[in-house]
């Protein structure tokens, strides 16, 4: 049985963080592939729904990536991210949802190396803590984040016209 | 009608295929719900790529496109242009998966890469069925653009910019443009002298009438958005005027000196100053800080600075003009000012306080009273009477008179003076003096009436009647302070108020034998120094407290002590022995200090028992003075404090009879004089305005004192590093034997020398000094030091920064001892040397070891040393492109100006000649027989006679070199701005890990930023030689063009609204909205967004609960699909 | 300083001297209208809103019952003001819960008179009528209860009210207070001027508090603090998980009835019953696919904890939502529990204050920096 792989889901801000991803891209900063981003254009549009839905969906961790405080493009939407991430932190823990797994990390545009670390970082504690209470695919059936591939030939791919 | 979506992935060459199996993830999407069809290609975004997907979504009517390539964030667009053009609505058809930035790029094996692909793929087909048509919403443009920084980069976007037409407003924070270019001296390769080719720009900039010059000034504010910016200047008051024609009298004429920036401080200029020559504007500017502290800290708020710097120049009268502005009685002052000013003098950080006073009398001494000016007034018919003319009195009908009143002054002595006359011993006031400055003030018309006394020989009432149309009340405080000890009233008891004046007016003589003092104030000093030259054998002074707590200045307890008094301290009287009514001694209780009282002082607690007699036969108490108010309120009733002096409103100075004003002594109590002349002043003001019915305007001054209550960071000019100490000018004094048996004066004042030495320790803490020299010398009165910053609101349609980037200091290498060593040069420093218009005039000379600002003789050697700062990781690891090149520049400037024999050195690491026509001006300079030494050098030492000797490692040969030079250059690396993230803030920018502002993108959009409007010139994005500056402030230049030529933008539609019938008003989204862009309708009681002014950030969407508030494109349905498209099969 | 004014009453007579108190203030013009907990010609205790005088006979404050939490009924009287000065008799929970609806612009207390009463605990409405049906009055119950026993008849109070530690009511301008008072007399207590003003007018004197009162509701409270704490315990065991919750939820048939009656709860149409939450076939089969099986209705669980992070910074712990649901889901402790920590965050008590800022609403530059722990 290959090693439990968590499955992350990362709400990163345009101007920053989702940045940040691109410049990791462009110096080849190779990190795991747990994490799955969904571009947001600020931290402080993550409604608290979201994180949620992706935990209730069985995502073993949540990441939410913005701009420093002070530099935010919006001039303040990361502190109003960071009041929600505080008040959701609350509600998860009460129901066992550890906040090591739901993250709010500050992560400059220019900061590729930092994005890189945060998710060997956050990879790693996740794996230490095991799948999410609420990660539970019923046994032997594909999911994502673990399923092993199977080689398909490019025959098959449907072409019409 | 059922989606048929397209589905593309790229191979982006091998970038995505060679770690993610493309056809794998297509033939993956194929099998997904609603898939039409799913190609793999080369280059999705070369023109056949796009072409692909047109064609597709045409044969196949497509109704939405996935593309799985690079991040959105570079060709995003490209795609949903290639929807539009097949008929689509971009927002509606088209999402971007990126499988490169995020996929092959920075995953480490085929399997990995191809899983997270195919995991955001179907998030992609997921979210791209729940997208909406959305149409971008378009706002005209205004066609002005902003350009921040005058350099070149700047200067060639402006003529640019102007010469297609349009408006550009130039902002330079400093006074004139040009920027670092011009500092220079020639550019590489082609050695074309910079200021050749660049003062005609300069010029430019300044005359063409579609460029808003701004120098001197700064962007302060940017609100809204591309098209439309608001943004606000501060220009900083120059205090010149624009019709300053450059002449340069004015700076021929200031006596303020300080390091030229312009000239990276190898050279002097004044106060008020043009950077160099060509500077542009044309237009001079005074270089004021903070007011000194040594003027703020005289009550009386006299320009010490001023004539502190008109003493250093010898200019006596002009300092006694300045000094007069605000001190009717300069050579009084000058001899009997505590000098608080001394106190505050930032020149003690350095040695000692500058001898303010001294220097005072000494231009009271050397100028003429009656060659000081009179402001050209009209005579004024308003009648005032000013009762008392002790310093006070003298102050108040000395400047009414000033400004044309009448004035008639009322004394109740014989002679005019107050205390200055009475209480104030003539060896340290010479009465001549005191008549001369009296006199003076008389002279300008105002009528004396002495011998007439308050309430004895006349009254307020009967003032009234003679027309009078306001008083004022300076009559001090004369009535001795009982001690109110046993026997007081013995005969041989006087009080110092009566035996002071007896002596000063009389020269009584009436000391007896044995004097014991009582008190330790000035008062008690003069007292027993005057006893001592009226006779007394021996004089002691008794005062309760220790020395360090007697309130009189040092000077007088040293001169008392010189002159043999006694100090009996930490003693108090008890009672006054006495033998048939005659004083025969003193009863004194010995004291021991106990907690400090209110005032900070510790407060003296007799010793029981420890009484014993001092035998004497004259007590003279020294212990204060009250008012004498019984005869005035006799017949107007005053209000009066609890101390018994006069009650007045602490700014106006009017006391409770409405029309009658007060100050000095008979208000403070017994006082300094100069705080009875602060006071007078403001009496001045008062009454004027009282007169001209404007006391209203007190009222607002006090509200905007309470306003602007917050205390303004002080920016003094720094003290120099290097300030040479200097002794404290001392003045001479009359030696202790002959002096105590005569009333001349004792204080013999400062030698010229001595003077003017001693004003030339003075740091200028306020930069210009304000003697308004130069105010009188322009002949085109350009000059007004009362002009303040103003700031300006404009509007523009796009933005350039161009703010350049600022020399690395290598004062912290200590390795190279730059700032330690004489002929350690910068790079910066060197380019003056060789300008024109340098310290040098051009000349390559070396710095005398003793005087940095003085130039010797020419360097035999020489070593260059490259990347300071540049390619190092204790530093900067980015290179800074120019050093190279500039410094095979300097190698050819020292062969070419110093003689071919001259030996240079370049100590390099790699050469980087990469730019047209650089090799080959590399292989000239190497012609001309300059040593390259590859090697960084390790350090350098100097040797006694000033010789450098550089130790490097020779990477080539493996063997470490000391070569022996007279001079050595440091080519610093180029730094981002240090307020780079002010900038940042201000513009909605990005920096980058190198600390200098992020472009959009590295290849495709070197000019542009994230803010969409705002771009980039120049080396504030990065190190740049001048043409790669000039080519890129083009292209910021036709950025702007662009927008300005088209006259409309399309903002992006993904922006917030609120569903009206869903929104309750709870109006939490308007306390949140960081750009006010939610108005509340109160008719409907809902939160409506402005479009024009909403950004999207999401700030309402992320908060509100019922969903009312939304993101266009990243609606709680699309993310939801997303996120199930991460999560779920 | 101590503002009361005592109003003794003998037995039976309790709601007679209240009406006339009442009758008097309108009379006078203290107020224009009425809203007051009213027994209902057909049955029950209703809050009802009066404007005539003589109408107010039926009042009936402390019947031991709230069908719905006044703050709702506040809220739509006074959403959209109608200028009129009314009294409005509420308990704590429901007065809370009203602050909280001001702050989010939902209700206007500028023509209100607010008149708090003393809370021993309501029944469940059905209970209530049963009771009632058995005779019991409202005087009789408040004796009982204040002996300590509030179980009557196989009936007792509400899970909520046996751990709320708010028996008296803040944030009013009078309180009718009942608690150490002695059986035979309430006190009207004036908080604020507008209270001063209406006792005034209304001819009331001023005298001295009840000297027994103040120990009595500290004793109260402590006991329903015991109470609370205890429950949480049991159950925060009960409750520690995900699984735990859906446990508790598992008949949540999203009838959004909890939602309803939430006295916070303030959306015009909650999020869940919009187009958002209507997906199609192909989301239903893709979790069905992922999960195996999938029990409907969905997002009952989704539905839960968002509400939560919507209203449990508000929540007041009225219990409200126990009593609505259909299927007998005590979802009190559920979000009482979870507001209690995400309150306790932001130091933040619903209800405490007008003036504290609701946590959402605002933000520093420089807080929560644990959030994220990195300092520049």
């Amino acid at each position: 049985m290959s090693e439990f792989e968590p499955k992350i889901v990362g709400f990163f801000c345009n101007w920053c963080t989702f940045t940040a991803a691109d410049l990791a891209g462009t110096s080849r900063l190779s990190y795991p592939h747990n994490i799955k981003i969904i571009r947001m254009m600020c931290s402080g549009m993550v409604d608290p729904k979201y994180v949620i839905k992706a935990f209730l969906n069985g995502a073993d961790g949540v990441l939410i990536g913005g701009c420093w405080p002070g530099d935010c493009h919006y001039i303040n939407g990361n502190l109003k991210a960071r009041r929600r991430v505080a008040m959701l932190t609350e509600i998860l823990k009460e129901y066992g949802i550890d906040e090591k797994r739901f993250w709010l990390r500050w992560i400059a545009a220019s900061e590729g190396t930092m994005l890189r670390e945060v998710v060997n970082e956050m990879t790693a504690k996740l794996k230490e803590l095991g799948p999410s209470p609420l990660n539970r695919e019923t046994p032997g059936k594909k999911t994502p984040g673990n399923e092993t591939p199977e080689k398909v030939n490019p025959e098959k791919v449907k072409m019409i016209g | 009608m059922s989606e048929r979506i397209g589905f593309y992935i790229c191979h982006c060459g091998i970038n995505i295929a060679y770690r993610v199996r493309v056809a794998e993830v297509a033939a993956y999407a194929s099998t997904f719900p609603g898939v039409v069809v799913a190609r793999d290609y080369l280059f999705m975004c070369s023109d056949p790529g796009q072409e692909l997907i047109e064609k597709d979504i045409r044969n196949l009517d497509l109704t939405r496109v996935v593309v799985a390539s690079c991040s959105p964030r570079m060709h995003e667009k490209t795609f949903r242009a290639a929807c539009q053009r097949a008929g689509l609505n971009p927002y509606h058809a088209f999402h971007m998966v990126c499988v490169r930035e995020h996929g092959s790029w920075v995953t480490e094996n085929e399997d990995e890469a191809t899983e997270k692909a195919r995991v955001i793929v179907r998030a992609g087909l997921k979210r791209v069925s729940f997208q909406n048509a959305l149409i971008p919403s378009q706002f005209s443009v205004n066609s002005n653009s902003l350009i921040v920084g005058g350099g070149i980069a700047g200067m060639q976007a402006a003529i640019d910019i102007a010469s297609a037409g349009f408006k550009a407003y130039l902002v330079e924070k400093a006074p004139t443009v040009g920027g670092h270019m011009l500092q220079y001296d020639k550019a590489f390769p082609t050695l074309d002298c910079t200021a050749c080719i660049g003062t005609p720009k300069m010029v430019a900039v300044g005359q063409d009438k579609n460029v808003e010059l701004r120098s001197y000034a700064e962007v302060e504010h940017v609100s809204g958005f591309v098209g439309n910016f608001k943004v606000t200047i501060n220009n900083k008051a120059r205090y010149i005027k624009s019709n300053c024609t450059g002449c340069g009298d004015c700076a021929k004429v200031c006596p303020v000196d300080f390091p030229n920036e312009w000239d990276v401080n190898t050279k002097m200029r004044k106060a008020i100053y043009l950077s160099f020559p060509q500077a542009v504007p044309v237009r001079y500017v005074i270089d004021k800080r903070t007011t000194a502290p040594c003027r703020t800290a005289c009550p009386a708020g006299t320009n010490v600075q001023g004539y502190v710097q008109m003493v250093k120049t010898g200019n006596y009268q002009q300092a006694l003009n300045i000094i007069m502005e605000r001190l009717p009685l300069p050579g009084v002052l000058g001899r009997v000012c505590p000098h608080p000013c001394e106190i505050d003098c930032r020149r003690a950080e350095v040695d000692s306080a500058v001898s303010i006073r001294d220097l005072k009398r000494f231009a009271a001494d050397h100028a003429r009273l009656e060659d000081v000016p009179m402001p050209m007034v009209e005579e004024i018919d308003k009648k005032i009477a000013v009762i008392g003319s002790g310093p006070v009195g003298l102050t108040v009908a000395y400047y009414l008179r000033r400004k044309g009143f009448k004035i008639s002054m009322f004394e109740s002595m014989e002679k005019p003076g107050g205390m200055l006359r009475t209480g104030i011993p003539d060896y340290r006031l010479p009465p001549s003096i005191l008549d001369q400055e009296i006199n003076h003030i008389l002279s300008k018309g105002v009528e004396l009436k002495t011998g007439m006394a308050l309430g004895r020989d006349f009254t307020l009432a009967s003032l009234k009647d003679q027309g009078f149309d306001a008083i004022f009340l300076g009559i001090g405080a004369h009535v001795p302070v009982k001690m109110n000890i046993e026997n007081e009233d013995a005969e041989g008891v006087v009080d110092a108020v009566w035996f002071l004046r007896k002596e000063n007016l009389e020269r009584a003589r009436s000391a007896k034998k044995r004097v014991v003092i009582i008190g330790g104030g000035n008062a008690a000093m003069d007292t027993a120094r005057v006893a001592v030259r009226s006779g007394a054998e021996s004089v002691s002074v008794v005062y309760r407290r220790t020395e360090k707590e007697m309130p009189a200045d040092h000077e007088e307890i040293e001169g008392a002590k010189e002159e043999g008094i006694e100090f009996i301290t930490l003693t108090g009287p008890k009672k006054v022995v006495t033998e048939n009514g005659r004083v025969i001694g003193i009863e004194c209780i010995k004291n021991e200090l106990g907690p400090a009282d209110a005032g900070g002082r510790r407060r003296p607690v007799p010793i029981a028992g420890s009484e014993y007699v001092i035998a004497c036969d004259m007590i003279i108490p020294a212990i204060g003075q009250s008012v004498e108010t019984a005869p005035v309120i006799k017949d107007t009733p005053f209000e009066l404090t609890a101390w018994g002096t006069f009650k007045v409103d602490p700014d106006t100075m009017q006391t409770s009879v409405p029309g009658v004003f007060a100050a000095g002594d008979a208000v403070t109590g017994p006082a300094t004089v100069v705080e009875a002349i602060a006071g007078g002043h403001k009496v001045v003001t008062a009454i004027e305005r009282y007169l001209n019915q404007e006391m209203d305007l007190f009222d607002a001054e006090r509200k905007q004192k309470e306003e602007n209550s917050v205390p303004e960071e002080k920016n003094y000019v720094p003290i120099p590093e290097k300030a040479a100490i200097v002794a404290r000018a001392k003045a001479t004094f009359v030696e202790p034997l002959s002096r105590k048996s005569t009333f001349e004066e004792v204080d013999l004042g400062l030698s010229e020398a001595a003077a003017q030495s001693d004003a030339a320790k003075c740091l200028n803490c306020g930069g210009c000094c304000e003697c308004k020299l130069c105010v009188d010398t322009c002949k085109a009165k350009a000059i007004d030091h009362d002009i303040k910053d103003q700031r300006e609101i404009v509007d523009v349609g796009s933005i350039i920064i161009a703010t350049g980037f600022d020399p690395l200091d290598p004062t912290p290498m200590t390795q190279y001892g730059y700032g330690r060593y004489a002929n350690v040069f910068t790079n910066l420093e060197f380019e003056r040397l060789s300008n024109a218009t340098g310290p040098t005039l051009g000349k390559l000379l070396k710095r005398d070891l003793n005087d940095r600002m003085k130039f010797t003789e020419p360097p035999k050697s020489v070593a260059i040393l490259h990347c300071i700062g540049s390619r190092d990781i204790n530093y900067h690891e980015y290179c800074s492109r120019t050093c190279c090149m500039y410094a095979l520049k300097y190698a050819h400037l020292l062969k070419d100006k110093c003689g071919h024999n001259t030996q240079v050195y370049n100590f390099y690491i790699d050469m980087r000649c990469f730019g047209k026509g650089y090799e080959e001006f590399y292989k000239k300079v190497q012609s001309e027989g300059v040593r390259m030494i590859r090697g960084k050098v390790g350090s350098i030492k100097e040797a006694k006679n000033g010789m450098l000797t550089v130790l490097a490692e020779d990477t080539l040969s493996g063997r470490m070199v000391e070569i022996e030079v007279d001079m050595a250059i440091l080519c610093t690396a180029m730094e981002p701005r240090t307020n780079a993230q002010d900038v940042m803030r201000k513009f909605g920018i990005g920096i980058g890990a190198d600390g200098f502002f992020q472009e959009e993108h590295p290849k495709l959009a070197p000019v542009s930023t994230p803010s969409s409007g705002v771009f980039l010139a120049g080396a504030c994005q990065g190190p740049k030689d001048i043409p790669d500056t000039v080519a890129q402030a083009k292209g910021a230049a036709a950025e702007c063009l662009a927008l300005s030529a088209k006259g409309i933008v399309e903002v992006p539609p993904m922006i917030s609204w609120i569903d009206p019938d869903v929104c309750v008003g709870c109006q939490v989204c308007i306390g949140l909205c960081p750009y006010s862009a939610i108005e509340f309708d109160d008719f409907n009681s809902i939160s409506i967004v402005n479009s024009a002014v909403c950004k999207g950030c999401g700030s309402c969407a992320g908060h509100c609960p019922s969903g009312a508030a939304k993101v266009r494109h990243f609606t709680d349905q699309q993310v939801f699909a997303e996120i199930d498209g991460l999560l779920l099969n | 300083m101590a503002n009361f004014t005592k109003l003794s009453f003998k037995k039976g007579e309790l709601n007679q001297k209240l009406a006339d108190l009442f009758k008097g203030m309108m009379e006078k013009g203290v107020v224009d209208a009425l809203l007051a907990p009213m027994i209902q010609p057909k049955r029950g205790v209703m809050l009802t809103l009066v404007t005539d005088p003589s109408l107010v006979g039926a009042i009936d404050p402390f019947a031991p019952v709230v069908p719905v939490n006044g703050a709702r009924i506040a809220s739509s009287i006074t959403g959209k003001p109608s200028g009129r000065k009314t009294a409005m008799v509420l308990r704590s929970c429901e007065i809370r819960a009203l602050v909280e609806l001001c702050k989010l612009k939902q209700a206007h207390l500028d023509d209100v008179l607010l008149i708090g009463m003393d809370c021993l605990g309501r029944y469940e409405n059905l209970d209530f009528i049963k009771l009632r049906a058995e005779g019991q009055s409202s005087e009789a119950f408040i004796e009982k209860a204040l002996a300590g026993n509030t179980e009557s008849g196989g009936c007792d109070v509400s899970g909520a009210c046996k751990i709320c530690e708010f028996p008296v009511a803040d944030n009013v301008d009078l309180r009718l207070c009942i608690i150490g008072t002695g059986s035979d007399a309430l006190y009207i207590e004036s908080l604020t001027p507008k209270g001063d003003k209406a006792l005034e007018t209304a001819g009331l004197g001023i005298g001295e508090a009840p000297a027994g009162r103040e120990a009595a509701v500290q004793q109260l409270v402590k006991k329903r603090k015991d109470a609370c704490d205890a429950a949480f315990a049991q159950y925060r065991e009960s409750t520690p998980s995900v699984d735990a919750l859906e446990d508790r939820l598992a008949n949540c048939i999203n009838c959004y009835n909890c939602r309803v009656a939430c006295p916070v709860c303030y959306c015009k149409e909650c999020v869940f019953v919009t187009d958002t939450f209507r997906h199609n076939g192909d989301q239903y089969m893709g979790w069905a696919d992922t999960f195996g099986t999938l029990k409907m209705p969905t997002d009952t669980i989704f539905y839960h904890l968002t509400r939560m992070s919507h209203m449990s910074l508000f929540c007041v712990g009225c219990g409200q939502c126990t009593s609505a649901c259909p299927n007998s889901i005590d979802l009190m402790p559920m979000f009482k529990a979870v507001a209690q920590k995400t309150q306790a965050r932001f130091d933040y008590q619903a209800g405490r204050s007008h003036e504290e800022k609701q946590p959402l609403t605002v933000f520093e530059n420089d807080e929560l920096v644990e959030v994220t722990g990195q300092i520049k």
